[in-house]
């Protein structure tokens, strides 16, 4: 039986028809299969290896004040893997208007009027666009966005002196095409724009996007890694930016004392809050000291949901 | 790739052409990444995957290593519990590519009357097995591993769920959940929406994909309870676990206490410097809101955890 080999060291291939590279199992090397397919659009950030993402895990173990208590703490499972998504700058003409409320004083008598406001301008932006049916988990897809904003050195895969050897991450396969994606991309573009306009009054009067300028989407594979560890018997989970390292989130065991200090943090909040309402309101009126109500009543609300979770979540 | 024999294919979708191995019978075109037949060049009427089984997982051992860190969770349950049900299923999820454009014209108090084309962009999937897996389904996030072309083997293992729908009419729910969409940005575009015209539509079919999932149940001191487990990537999608009395008394009583210590903290201020209606007023709306949680938690016998919902 016939099989494709590798472009870099000759060994045999073992080819999924689902996946556009297919890294070698020797030498590490990310082949594009099919053919004749443009690499010229496709870039890849490089990745730091197991070792180093499992030692940076211990490091952040170490450092961290309540982790580095707990002894048993094990490493049950690291995997990574390269998540494809498209990456794209869009141009757009905005023409808006909305209206607001006014709140002033005339004659001392306080007034409310509706005003109508508007704007007219270009609007560009660098977007991305996950290249699977389903979106990712949470951390995964803040992961792709900070690429967006973040400057790293990615490596064309066409590159054959690179180190590749020591990576061997899995690609996941693109489910979405260059086409689809820009049409879904410039979609999700005018719809936040929308959504912003909406959100500075309190209704549209017109909103209106067209597209002026796209420019050619580039499909970038960021490389995750996510580690399932066990702490006192149960299972916990920490992702990692393969690039820079970051812990994009870290799920942590909550220990019962943490639990008391957070269900007496709400108490205490608890028995301050009538009085601090009741300051407030003299102070600054009683519109203003509605607000800060609402914001208790929901750090009360917050503290003890946390108190009672199953575990503690830290993002980056 | 010079050892490799090679033709070349020419995509029944888009017609590109491009190189394949001999050997290969299914490719996927990197140019639109149509999944065809190679030999016949042609798209299979229904594109129908499955995503693998994980091997080396044991869904209850994950399962009670989630629930043990729990609050209030028995601490002898990971030892005590005995197995009700162990079941694999095979759920399909259709999978759909929708593009819509729509010509809405309306009036604006700024500019007048005016036209604007709208559109709504996007793969939708549609959970299709007709069970009550499907609405759990509907909010969870498919993880990363890559899905298979399918394999009937898989059917020997676990409960293989049909389609409840056929491809038509989980296109039809797709269009309607898309216009209502186009509907809805049009409404919110204009101050008066006079009309929407739909001028391009466009829903394909990207598939059928079938999706493991473990349905469990666990018995505990005479009761039982049942979980989700995710059969591909091991994430606890669902789960039921009982709560000790003790647990859930104290939570009681934290809700009590910090009802209590809101009025006390009003009646101390009141008393000191006034302004009692207003202090009470505080007191009550934040110490409620810092019971509630608490309040509804320990009304239940059973709680529910989900692994993934943790990310949100």
């Amino acid at each position: 039986m016939e099989s494709l080999s590798c472009k870099r060291c000759g060994a045999p291939l073992s080819v999924d028809p689902e996946s556009l590279i297919a890294v070698c199992d020797y030498c590490g090397y990310p082949n594009i299969i099919g053919g004749d397919f443009s690499s010229e659009h496709v870039s890849i950030i490089p990745s730091k290896t197991r070792e180093v993402v499992e030692n940076k895990f211990i490091e952040v173990v170490k450092k961290d004040p309540q982790l580095s208590k707990i002894e048993d703490i094990e490493v049950l499972e690291i995997s990574g893997a390269y998540f494809p998504a498209w990456y794209t700058t869009i141009r757009a003409n905005v023409r808006a208007s909305w209206y607001t409320t006014v709140i002033e004083e005339r004659n001392n008598r306080v007034i409310t009027r509706r005003v109508l406001q508007h704007e007219e301008r270009t609007i560009s932006r660098k977007i991305f666009l996950p290249a699977r049916r389903r979106i990712p988990s949470e951390p995964v897809l803040n992961a792709l966005a900070s690429y967006t904003v973040k400057k790293a050195e990615s490596i064309s895969p066409t590159r054959e002196d690179f180190d590749w050897e020591k990576i061997k991450l899995e690609f996941l396969g693109v489910e979405i095409g260059r086409q689809e994606a820009l049409r879904i991309l410039t979609d999700k573009f005018i719809d936040s724009l929308r959504e912003e306009y909406k959100s500075r009054g309190e209704q549209l009067d017109f909103f209106s996007a067209s597209i002026v300028k796209v420019e050619e989407p580039v499909l970038l594979y960021v490389p995750v890694w996510t580690i399932s560890y066990t702490a006192h018997d149960s299972v916990y989970l920490a992702v990692f930016d393969g690039y820079d390292l970051t812990c994009l989130y870290r799920s942590e065991p909550l220990t019962s004392l943490e639990r008391i200090a957070g269900f007496s943090l709400g108490l205490a909040l608890s028995s301050l809050s009538g009085p601090i309402f009741a300051a407030t309101a003299s102070l600054t009126g009683f519109e203003t000291s509605l607000l800060f109500l609402g914001l208790l009543a929901t750090a009360g609300y917050t503290i003890t949901k946390s108190a009672m979770a199953s575990a503690r979540v830290e993002n980056a | 790739m010079s050892m490799a024999k090679e033709h070349t294919v020419r995509c029944p979708h888009c017609g590109a052409e491009f190189q394949v191995p001999l050997s290969a019978s299914r490719v996927t075109c990197p140019y639109c990444f149509t999944v065809f037949d190679a030999r016949e060049l042609t798209v299979k009427e229904e594109n129908h995957y499955y995503f693998p089984l994980s091997k080396t997982l044991d869904p209850f051992e994950k399962l009670v290593k989630f629930i043990s860190r729990q609050y209030a969770v028995p601490i002898d349950l990971p030892k005590s519990f005995t197995v009700d049900k162990r079941e694999l299923y095979w759920v399909p999820v259709y999978f759909f590519f929708a593009d819509v454009t729509a010509e809405a014209r309306g009036h604006s108090n700024m500019y007048g009357e005016q036209t604007s084309e709208i559109r709504e962009t996007r793969l939708v999937s549609i959970p299709a097995s007709g069970t009550w897996l499907d609405e759990i389904l509907n909010k969870y996030p498919f993880p990363v591993r890559g899905k298979l072309p399918f394999n009937p083997e898989i059917t020997s293992r676990g409960l293989y769920l049909n389609p409840a729908l056929d491809g038509n009419a989980a296109q039809k729910k797709v269009e309607q959940l898309v216009t209502s969409k186009v509907r809805l940005e049009a409404s919110e575009s204009f101050n008066t929406l006079y009309s929407v015209k739909i001028i391009e539509k466009k829903i394909e079919n990207r598939g059928l994909i079938h999706y493991p999932i473990w349905v469990l149940g666990y018995n505990y001191n005479g009761r039982s309870y049942q979980a989700i487990v995710d059969g591909a990537s091991g994430i606890v999608i669902h789960s039921e676990y009982p709560q000790t009395v003790r647990g859930r008394i104290s939570l009681a009583v934290y809700a009590l206490l910090s009802v209590v210590m809101g009025v006390a903290g009003a009646l101390l201020y009141s008393y000191l410097v006034g302004e009692g209606f207003l202090a009470l007023l505080g007191g009550l709306v934040v110490g409620g809101a810092t019971a509630l949680p608490a309040l509804t938690r320990s009304a239940t016998r059973v709680a529910r955890a989900s692994e993934y919902m943790e990310f949100r």
